[in-house]
């Protein structure tokens, strides 16, 4: 497969010109799934930098030298981009599995005809996965790893640790804190825990609505994406918010004093799940990949690596995964099927961040 | 150019064909059928083509539209903000075009790549640099604050005065080329002229030069405008909160909401929406000197 990717130098105008004759008849006919069916390709979604690295690592390298597949993996675009991907190409699928997130996965598994039902015939592994990372999908996807959505702190700044989501409407605050847009994950998240905080529920969003429009006055930001909180961080124009656990730690370990808690009330979390294109002319071969990564081998060394909760019961943290990973009974289990969590990402933009 | 007159019409019509379709295939049949998405009653994205034109279609998302306040609110903003921009870029592109035009030789080359480094630079990076200088700690807030005029940092980043800036310098070029090509155009002889019958340098720009330049003026308007208000990175990098401006608000009805028939129909309110400020605009600077 390398050659297809190295480019011979001293290719000259004519090498491209007929280079180029060669490849528009091809794509003029439209079989590009040609290529695709002589390199045996998956193609999937992925996510960049650090969860790249690991996840290639641990879950991506191994299948292929097992399988003798390739695994593409796209990065570029989010989830919500692959999702519309998946919709529009429902009959002739450019993603064969795509790998999404929250809250995208539920307006997913909401779409009829585009994901196969998944069981444990298909993908045996899924035994070993905690239950609620199968049945939060209505088991239409699985889940592969949680991000524990906690409360991040400047140690500097903030004497003595938080331990209730409540401390965020601690006036001293105003001003200081970080919170989440619905395009970084969390937000919906946030709603939910305002609401749990003020006699409400994932059904009873009202007082969580009211708490965080008393809120967000004091918050300094509401961050569009994962990168945005760094700096701010850095710099200590923010002390106090909520953020995922790996992220608080990836940037402790750069040396700036900040640490993560899992509140008394539990930690939401982000959920990474696959969803298997119905009409993939892969099947097989996806079914084997995702049953793949669910292994107990898989799991450990990516969640051990990372440093993220992973789905299979069975894999085991060591060392300082154990400490900075909440375990499954620390978590918050939001059962987002009650609701229409894209009306919650709606009002969200037009009430609290807007 | 008598000759150009002389070729047959056929040919200038071949010649302008690669741009045309680009037009055709790009612009206005995407634009058509946006259109015909924003009319789809109750479309779900993916849906087969054929369950797509069997669905119901009207105005329902445009009456949405109207009585949304949230998207009203937005869409008012942005015109603001574009307009700001357009002065801002004015205001500081006619000393710059000027300038240039007096300028000759290597000075004139040199400031000329000076005013074009917005379009060599990608935006992105460019917000990013913004975002530097404007946060809280950057080297605006700190040199105001050594100077002692402040003692608590403004909020300059993550706001709209952060969107303006950041357009304004991207955008600048844009406005200063029309203005210098335009210029380039006026006869000097006539500017002699003014001034020997004893104008004032002031009053020879005002009364003469810049009205000489009008057509500069109103391409920079138009295209600076238009970009603003269509602009997406810089806003949604250095804006504040949320969607501080439309075209961020129609990504979210695509990305975000999967609601893709409403996202259509602001897209086309926006199009319209400038068009028709375009077009007031040119009736009366036709009308008027610029």
């Amino acid at each position: 497969m390398k050659q297809i990717h190295s480019v011979n130098p001293n290719l000259g105008r004519r090498g491209i010109l007929k280079a180029v004759a060669a490849v528009v008849p091809v794509a003029l006919a439209g079989f590009p799934a040609i290529v695709r069916a002589q390199t045996k390709t998956i193609t999937t979604t992925g996510y960049g930098g650090v969860y790249e690295k690991h996840y290639r690592a641990n879950v991506v390298e191994p299948w292929e030298k097992k399988s003798g597949y390739k695994v593409n993996v796209i990065t570029t675009g989010g989830a919500d981009q692959w999702l519309a991907n998946a919709m529009v190409n429902r009959a002739k699928p450019e993603i064969d599995v795509p790998f999404l997130s929250l809250p995208v996965t539920h307006s997913a598994i909401k779409s009829d005809g585009v994901f196969l039902d998944l069981d444990e015939k298909m993908i045996p592994n899924a035994k070993y996965v905690d239950p609620f990372f199968f049945d939060f999908f209505d088991r239409k996807a699985i889940g592969f790893n949680y991000a524990p959505y906690g409360i991040f702190y400047r140690t500097d700044q903030i004497k003595t640790a938080p331990t209730s989501w409540a401390e965020l409407w601690k006036p001293e605050y105003a001003g200081k804190i970080l919170l989440p847009d619905t395009t970084s994950g969390g937000a919906e998240e946030t709603v939910v825990i305002a609401a749990i905080l003020n006699g409400g529920s994932v059904t009873n969003l009202d007082p969580g609505w009211a708490a965080l429009r008393k809120l967000k006055d004091n918050v300094h930001r509401f961050f569009k994406n994962n990168n945005e909180p760094v700096p701010m961080l850095q710099r200590g124009e923010a002390s106090i918010g909520g953020w995922y656990s790996a992220r608080v730690f990836g940037l402790k370990d750069t040396g700036v004093p900040i640490d993560f808690v899992t509140p008394k009330e539990g930690a939401p979390i982000g959920l990474l799940s696959f969803h298997v294109a119905r009409n993939t002319p892969n099947r097989d071969a996806v079914l084997d990949f995702v049953n793949f990564a669910l292994s107990k081998e898989a799991q450990e060394g990516f969640g051990n690596g990372i440093e993220y909760g992973v789905c299979n019961r069975l894999a085991e943290f060591k060392g300082r995964a154990k400490e900075r990973v909440p375990p499954h009974d620390k978590l918050l289990r939001i059962d987002w099927r009650k609701v229409e969590i894209a009306k919650i990402s709606e009002r969200y933009r037009r009430e609290i961040t807007g | 150019m008598c000759s150009a007159t002389r070729t047959p019409r056929i040919a200038t019509f071949m010649l302008a064909m690669p741009a045309l379709s680009l037009v055709a295939g790009l612009i206005v049949f995407p634009t058509v059928g946006l259109f015909v998405l924003s009319l789809a009653e109750n479309f779900s994205p993916g849906d087969p083509v054929d369950q797509f034109f069997a669905g119901r279609f009207g105005w329902a998302n445009y009456v949405r539209l109207v009585t949304d306040e949230f998207v009203i609110g937005r869409l008012l903003r942005t015109l603001v903000i574009g307009a700001i921009v357009t002065l801002g870029t004015f205001i500081v592109g006619v000393p710059l075009a000027m300038a240039l035009w007096r300028m000759s030789g290597r000075a004139k080359a040199l400031l000329l790549a000076v005013t074009l480094t917005p379009l060599l630079v990608s935006i992105v990076v460019s917000a990013y640099g913004w975002s530097v200088l404007l946060g809280q700690r950057g080297i605006v807030n700190e040199t105001l604050r050594s100077l002692g005029l402040i003692s608590r940092p403004l909020k300059l980043m993550h706001s709209d005065i952060a969107i303006i800036i950041g357009l304004v310098h991207i955008l600048l070029p844009f406005m200063v080329l029309n203005l210098l090509a335009a210029l380039e155009r006026v006869p000097r002889v006539v500017l002699e002229a003014a001034s020997t019958l004893g104008a004032s340098p002031l009053r020879v720009h005002a009364a003469i030069t810049l009205p000489l330049a009008a057509a500069g003026t109103r391409s920079g308007v138009l295209l600076v405008f238009s970009l603003a208000v269509a602009a997406f990175v810089t806003p949604a990098i250095l804006g504040g909160n949320g969607t501080p401006v439309f075209p961020m608000v129609i990504y979210d009805q695509f990305s975000g909401s999967f609601q893709w028939a409403y996202g259509a129909a602001l897209a086309i309110a926006l199009l319209a929406i400038s068009s028709v400020i375009v077009a007031l605009y040119l009736a009366t600077a036709r009308r008027g000197t610029y």
